[in-house]
């Protein structure tokens, strides 16, 4: 286990240099623009000069970039991430109402991908070329090339205004009790079954919907690697032997895993920064819709306040994601 | 065989499969397809021969005869008229968008702004509009209407200009669906419910909702304001003291206490001096006008003393000079109790305060709810006050559920005489359209946003609910909202008036509301709008699209259109602007004009509009307040300052010299009058 634990210090000290650089690229990317967001902020056209002189100064807009980001860095490490001059909130607030809304929808939807993607993938190896393996393919063709955006309206309208079913927006009632702001999970901690019911009832949609392109990528990924695995030497060596096949399977599983994990990972990492068309098709308030909003108003504090956030979202999936693969592939941590 | 079979049976099903696609392809696009077909690509359609030009849809009046001999002269009189620095000068703010400057209009402006005569004013304004059609510091465009859907078991909706309506107004039909919920679907999140913080239109429609202002108005009157907190005011013959008696026996709802709090005169000044010391976007609003430092509580004795030696009041059409508090409420056909006068001091007169002080910045809090959440600190916001209104409206705040809703519920201590019949209200958040549009016809809301370019989706539908057969209504509303140009005054050859006007008879108004528009809009003339006092579309030049006469302004101007690029700036997510640019672009590249067209973010484009670094951008402006000044003002001003504008009515040329040095000074008229605007004698 000591070389894991220095595997894991060697990995978690790469994120100092890591969340840095993101945030002092991004930091110049929106500074260079050549845009004037103070007169955005101040009410765009009907701004008055004064009001926006205020917010130029109070932004430090007039001074030089370096020096812009040694107050953001000042401010980031006493816990100040400012207040976004457009929805007047303090960052840190408004990233925490929309992180969890994101976080919920992105759980739910790797939870569909892997429960629906992985066994069609392992399915569609094992039946190489029948019907099963075509309808998979077809699930990963029409997922990777229909719009989202049209995916969830035809949805809503079959699931809600044809057959009414399913809510169309916004995420279900709140539970009497919230801890980690995932509603669904904290409906359950707190036996609110109701709360539970109307939660389940609004993320299935949305969380089809973000998972449906995952599903096909995650089955196809998981076929070609499983069938990388099942002509492997070792594999017939096992059969060979004279091995149960559901003993073999294992062997199979483990070594086709590696693949799956590092998109599984991708894919949560992608989805935990929001998914800003199903967001918007769906009202989900979660942080995709944000992000885009502050990256068209050039709201800086909330700019890097999501940057920030994203960034560690990122480094940690990763980080997870290299756990997992030295559990399962001892020779990685050597 | 086994194999063979296999790939046999897989070709089957991907046909199958591909047959299945094509199919639900097919469908859904036969029931997403819109009815009526969009307008065409505008770039591609030839642009309207001047024979084919209809007129607008709502045509104006035409022009009677053109104006007779001066019956009646009124002279501007202006001291020491000096033009800011060129770093000092705002667009919007200290001049107009186009760099234009105009120092008769100028004067013409603060004459405007300043005169208290009703009849004076209302003479400026109609020849600001002459002048400003004649210039064209602006090209004026369109004058927008908005569509407003709703279902029909919605009873007694209106449309204020800048109010829109208020919920307690409403009814709902007992057999429609939800009958005790308003349920309305928006398109986006509010900014802030902090009367002093909120600059935009729909935070102040909640507002509305929530808190109540001095003065308000009469449903969707838009002539006259009405007492509301205040339930009486008068003052000063010069117009610079107000005072307001302040209607006793409100309270404010605190929701989130369970706790009601008396209204004081206190509040209101209190309310005021908030908005100036936190400096928040709409502050300029109260700033500008109110000299917050010098409001105050007036006691009644004192109040009594003032009032004897006589005050000036008007209501509605009528103006009288008062002499004691019961005089001045018997005016007002007021009865009830009284909480205590309040003195505004303005810094100088302004004819429309009564219009500012019914705007969403002049609500009034409770003072003792916001001092026990934060108070106020100079240059910053209230977390608190941000998202927990209290105030004496018809409805109060339950929930603002970031993103998804905001629910209301029937003030039980609303103090008006419309108490409010549907008791909850919730305001959907809906962003996507089509989702919004889906929710509207299943009957899941009331009344929501629709953008006019999909009004197609929403024509003729019907709800079966509670044994009968509802519609769904489009009620088309004129808006105060107007579209125009904005050519650069400091760039060649948009300098030169006659290149301004080539490029209004080169516009294709009837194109532009047919296809930018959808056909909700109609022809504008000048700075005013029309439905504005000070409106006039009858001494106006009527600019219809006449390439030959363009073409012959531009030979008169002297310059050859083929050496020149006009690049077309317009802001990105504004499709009438999209639409308008490259109609714009077919038709003045007739003139010989190279046309280009750029399309920025907003920060960008308005870095860019800002500094001037622009050839022509598309905008819109819409009202602060309802008075021509908030148009004139920012979309015509010039730059210029002066330490005194004075108006007078003469009789005679001799006597208009007395005032102004006449052989320098510019003769305007509009009718049977003449303006005389000059520079000032002594």
């Amino acid at each position: 286990m000591g070389e894991l634990k220095y595997y894991l210090i060697r990995r978690l000290l790469t994120f100092i240099p890591t969340i840095i650089g993101v945030t002092l690229l991004t930091f110049l990317i929106a500074r260079v623009i050549p845009a004037n967001p103070a007169v955005l902020w101040a009410g765009g056209i009907k701004a008055k000069p004064e009001v926006v002189q205020l917010l130029i100064k109070k932004y430090h807009l007039d001074k030089p970039p370096h020096i812009q980001y040694f107050y953001y860095l000042k401010d980031i490490f006493t816990g100040h991430w400012g207040i976004s001059p457009v929805t007047h909130r303090p960052v840190i607030a408004d990233i925490a109402t929309y992180f969890p809304a994101t976080a919920e929808l992105a759980l739910f939807s790797l939870f569909v991908t892997i429960f629906i993607g992985i066994p069609l993938g392992v399915i569609s190896a094992l039946k190489k070329d029948t019907w099963i393996d075509h309808v998979v393919r077809i699930i990963a063709i029409s997922g990777a090339s229909m719009p989202v955006f049209w995916l969830g309206i035809i949805l809503q309208w079959i699931f809600y205004y044809s057959l009414g079913l399913l809510p169309a927006t916004g995420r279900g009632i709140p539970p009497r009790i919230t801890y980690t702001g995932l509603y669904l999970l904290d409906s359950l901690l707190c036996g609110d079954f109701e709360a539970f019911r109307s939660n389940l009832q609004h993320i299935i949609l949305p969380g089809f919907t973000l998972a449906y392109p995952c599903i096909g990528l995650v089955a196809r990924i998981t076929r070609s690697s499983v069938l990388d695995v099942l002509s492997a030497d070792f594999i017939d060596y096992a059969r060979i032997r004279g091995l149960k096949p559901s003993f073999v399977f294992r062997h199979v599983f483990r070594n086709a895993s590696i693949p799956i994990i590092t998109i599984l990972g991708l894919l949560f990492g992608s989805l935990l920064c929001g998914a800003v068309i199903t967001e918007t098709v769906f009202s989900w308030p979660g942080l995709g819709t944000y992000t885009v909003a502050a990256i068209s108003n050039i709201d800086y504090p909330a700019i890097m306040g999501v940057t920030l956030i994203i960034g560690l979202v990122y480094v940690t999936v990763n980080l997870i994601v290299d756990i997992l693969y030295a559990i399962i592939d001892p020779r990685i941590r050597l | 065989m086994r194999s063979r079979k296999n790939i046999a049976l897989s070709k089957v099903l991907i046909a199958v499969a591909v047959a299945v696609i094509i199919v639900i392809a097919a469908v859904a696009l036969i029931l997403l397809t819109p009815k009526t077909p969009p307008a065409p690509p505008a770039a591609k359609k030839p642009a309207a021969k001047p024979e084919e030009e209809k007129p607008a849809v709502t045509p104006p009046k035409k022009p009677p005869a053109k104006p007779t001999v001066a019956k009646r002269i009124l002279v501007i009189a202006y001291k020491n008229a000096t033009k800011l620095p060129k770093d000092k000068l705002v667009p919007y703010s200290t001049i107009s968008p186009s760099f234009y400057s105009n120092l008769t209009l100028d004067a013409l402006i603060w004459a405007g702004r300043y005169t208290t005569n009703p009849e004076w004013r209302e003479v400026i304004y109609k020849v600001i509009q002459k002048v400003t059609n004649y210039e064209l510091p602006l090209i004026w465009v369109a004058q927008l209407k908005r569509p407003r859907v709703y279902w029909e078991w919605v009873k007694g909706i209106y449309f204020h200009p800048t109010l829109v309506f208020r919920i307690n107004h409403l009814e709902k039909d007992p057999t429609a669906p939800e009958p005790g919920i308003f349920r309305v679907g928006a398109t986006e999140e509010p900014h802030s419910l902090d009367p002093a913080v909120s600059y935009w239109g729909f935070d102040w429609w909640i507002m509305h909702q929530i808190y109540d202002k001095l003065v308000t108005y009469e449903k969707e009157e838009t002539k006259y304001v009405v007492p509301c907190l205040a339930a009486a005011w008068a003052h000063t013959e010069n117009a610079t003291v107000w005072f307001f008696v302040i209607r006793g026996g409100v309270v404010f709802y605190d929701p989130w206490e369970n706790k009601t709090y008396p209204l004081e005169p206190e509040d209101v000044v209190y309310s005021l001096r908030r908005v100036v010391i936190m400096h928040q976007d709409p502050c300029w609003l109260i700033e500008t006008f109110i000299d917050v430092n010098k409001c105050a509580v007036v006691p009644l004795e004192k109040f009594e003393k003032i009032i004897a030696k006589g005050l000036v009041t008007e209501f509605k059409d009528k103006v009288a000079t008062v002499k004691s508090l019961d005089e001045l409420l018997k005016f007002f056909g007021y009865e009830g109790k009284i909480a205590g006068v309040v003195k505004l001091v303005l810094k100088s007169p302004y004819p429309a305060i009564l219009n500012i002080l019914a705007t969403s910045p002049a609500s009034i809090v409770c003072k003792d709810v916001v001092e026990a959440h934060g108070g106020i600190k100079p240059g910053e916001i209230n977390p608190w006050v941000y998202e927990h209104p209290v105030g004496t409206g018809p409805y109060y705040l339950v929930k603002w559920v970031h993103k998804q809703y905001l629910e209301l519920r029937a003030n039980p201590y609303y103090w008006g005489k419309d108490k409010p019949k549907i008791k909850k209200v919730i305001i959907k958040l809906i962003p996507e359209d089509e989702t919004r549009i889906m929710l509207l016809k299943k009957g899941d809301l009331d009344y929501a946003a629709v953008p006019p370019s999909l009004l197609f989706k929403v024509k003729g539908v019907t709800l079966k609910y509670g044994g009968k057969t509802w519609k769904l209504v489009i009620k088309e509303q004129e808006t105060l909202v107007i579209d125009y140009i904005v050519p650069n005054c400091e760039r060649e050859p948009i300098n030169i008036l006659e290149v301004r006007q080539a490029l209004a008879f080169a516009t294709p108004y009837d194109q532009i509301i047919k296809v930018a528009h959808g056909g909700l809009a109609f022809k504008a003339y000048g700075v005013i709008p029309k439905g504005m006092f000070g409106f006039q579309c009858d001494d106006v030049i009527d600019y219809k699209y006449d390439i030959e006469k363009a073409k012959e302004l531009l030979k008169k101007a002297g310059i050859d259109p083929t050496k020149y690029t006009i690049t077309i700036l317009i802001c990105e997510g504004y499709k009438e602007f999209q639409d308008m640019a490259t109609i714009l672009q077919a038709a003045w590249s007739q003139l010989g004009f190279k046309v280009k067209i750029q399309v920025l973010s907003r920060p960008v484009f308005n870095q860019k509009i800002m500094t001037g670094d622009f050839d022509i951008n598309l905008l819109g402006w819409g009202p602060d307040y309802i008075d021509p000044d908030d148009y004139a003002g920012p979309l015509s001003y010039g730059g210029y300052r002066f330490t005194e504008v004075k108006v007078y009515e003469v009789k005679s040329l001799e006597e208009a010299a007395k005032y102004i040095k006449l052989e320098t000074a510019k003769k305007l008229t509009y009718h049977d009058w003449l303006v005389i605007v000059g520079e000032a004698r002594g």
